[in-house]
């Protein structure tokens, strides 16, 4: 796809166009936004808002941006809004209500469900690197970009997030074996 | 050392750090340990990546943007209420949830007699009016809840322009509303969750026919802040004593308590001590995603309970023959057997 071309159409009214933005980054966001909430159905909102903004966005300003760097950007900024509105809700009711997305069943979903579980303990400023680097492939630098940080901040986020990340998983392993 | 061999693992180090890396690692086993830490991380991780995304995302997306285009076009300056409505049920629910468990509460000798009475409860009727003022706006609706222990509900949200019904039997959920996709969206994104909750924590043997545990409820009444009792007043021919407080949030949430501001207003009856009136005001600091200034989220909620103990029919939605009442649907909201294992493991913790 040739974001430019894309972006050029939109701004001229081609609505339509924007769905090949859509179409390329979808998979991305949504799957962002899900380990991000650790919820099951905000996603499917969370990511339609995200390209909502992001087309209200590209008909505001007329510069040159990098779309991907955006779309994880807004995609990130909701998915926390809505992850401090459920804390807040998930204070009030007094227990752990995070939720793990429901896997297909395949032979190593428990693994699977161990790993989100995992990474839903690591709290959402370090989890938001380990999603990125790892789960979508960004490098540093383009988190940093993302998250409006240094390179240096994200490195050391991921580093003390994977430590969380592996120490959620080992206790969880450690005592879950039935 | 362990950012920079994190960073090493992951490629992403300039040449002198990563060579430096790599000659200390390759004499250093603890490093060496690390680093084969830091590979399953990155392969345990990667799996993730193969999670399915819904197959109507692109076309749902569409249909968003094009509506909230069109909608710019008739009132350019309003911002998609779609955006803007299930933020307001979400903390209508909120509320509620909040006084429901503050019903339970009760401040020493009195407050130990209003509890009693509210985990006797076995059903109730309340109507509630919120108000929430969100960047600037201000947006109110009213709920009529009913509660029939052990696990049945019906809440009716009505907003100026719409009302959403909710019923809850057991496991099923089923909805009405004049803008059914929306409502089932909501049902599945916020509000359901909490129905859910409340009905699941009343199925528990724990139950006090109410939004949550006799347990909790001594939590709440442990984080009350400046408790004072204001002078008696007279509710709907009910005698009550009334209290003000705060609640401590970081004593509960752990969350920062700097962001959060609350006050909290019951009135007890005076002969069976049950709550005939809750007032409570959260303010939220929360960042405006157009200024990107803190500004103060307020959610007000004035409470009144009614019918306590009476008895209370809540049907399902479903004709003598087993359909579904026209306008209503079932919503999927039973979890899976893995959801339930989860969930099962989280209340172990």
């Amino acid at each position: 796809m040739d974001e430019a071309w894309v972006i050029n159409q939109v701004r001229t009214g081609k609505t339509d166009v924007f769905g090949e933005i859509v179409e390329e980054y979808q998979a991305a966001i949504f799957r962002h936004v899900l380990r991000m909430t650790g919820d099951l159905e905000a996603p499917h909102d969370l990511t339609q808002d995200t390209f909502l903004k992001a087309y209200q966005s590209i008909l505001k300003t007329d510069s040159e941006v990098s779309l991907k760097a955006w779309l994880y950007r807004i995609a990130t900024n909701n998915a926390l809004k809505y992850h401090r509105r459920r804390r807040l809700l998930t204070f009030v009711l007094f227990r752990g209500t995070e939720k793990l997305p429901a896997t297909q069943a395949t032979p190593n979903t428990d693994e699977k469900i161990a790993i989100e579980d995992a990474l839903l303990h690591v709290p959402p400023e370090r989890r938001v690197c380990l999603a990125l680097h790892f789960v979508e492939g960004l490098r540093y630098r383009e988190i940093a970009e993302i998250l409006g940080v240094n390179e240096d901040a994200v490195r050391k986020r991921v580093a003390k997030g994977r430590e969380e990340f592996r120490k959620a998983y080992d206790s969880r392993a450690g005592g879950d074996t039935s | 050392m362990q950012d920079l061999l994190s960073a090493y693992a992951d490629g992403e180090l300039a040449r002198t750090q990563r060579e430096f890396a790599e000659r200390h690692a390759a004499d250093c086993s603890p490093c060496q340990a690390m680093l084969a830490d830091y590979k399953r991380d990155r392969h345990q991780l990667a799996s993730l990546r193969s999670t399915p995304i819904p197959s109507d995302l692109k076309q749902a997306a569409m249909s968003k943007i094009k509506a909230a285009q069109a909608l710019n076009r008739l009132f350019p300056r309003l911002v998609s209420p779609a955006l803007v409505r299930p933020a307001l049920i979400v903390a209508s629910v909120l509320v509620a949830v909040i006084a429901i468990g503050i019903l339970q509460l009760s401040g020493a000798g009195t407050i130990e007699k209003a509890e009693a009475a509210t985990a006797a409860l076995r059903s109730y009727r309340a109507i509630e009016s919120v108000t929430v003022t969100k960047y600037g706006e201000i947006f109110q609706s009213e709920m009529e809840i009913e509660y029939s222990a052990p696990d049945r509900f019906r809440v009716i949200v009505s907003e100026p322009d719409d009302a959403v019904e909710f019923i809850g039997i057991g496991d099923g959920r089923y909805v009405r509303g004049d803008s059914r996709k929306s409502a089932y969206n909501h049902v599945r994104a916020g509000v359901g969750k909490f129905l859910d909750e409340i009905s699941g924590q009343a199925k528990s043997d724990d139950t006090t026919g109410l939004a949550m545990s006799k347990a909790n409820t001594l939590e709440i009444l442990g984080s009350l802040l400046d408790l004072e009792q204001l002078p008696d007043d007279m509710i709907d021919g009910h005698d009550t004593l009334r209290y003000q407080g705060t609640i401590d949030w970081g004593k509960i949430g752990r969350e920062s308590i700097a962001n959060k501001r609350s006050k909290v207003e019951l009135w007890i009856d005076k002969v069976d001590y049950t709550i005939r009136q809750a007032k409570v005001e959260i303010a939220v600091l929360e960042e405006n995603p157009v200024s990107q200034a803190g500004e103060w989220l307020t959610i007000s909620s004035h409470v009144k309970y009614f019918d306590l103990n009476q008895p209370i029919e809540i049907k399902p939605p479903v004709t003598s023959s087993g359909e579904i009442e026209p306008g209503w649907s079932l919503v999927d909201t039973n979890l899976s057997e893995l959801e339930k294992r989860k969930h099962d493991d989280i209340r172990k913790r």
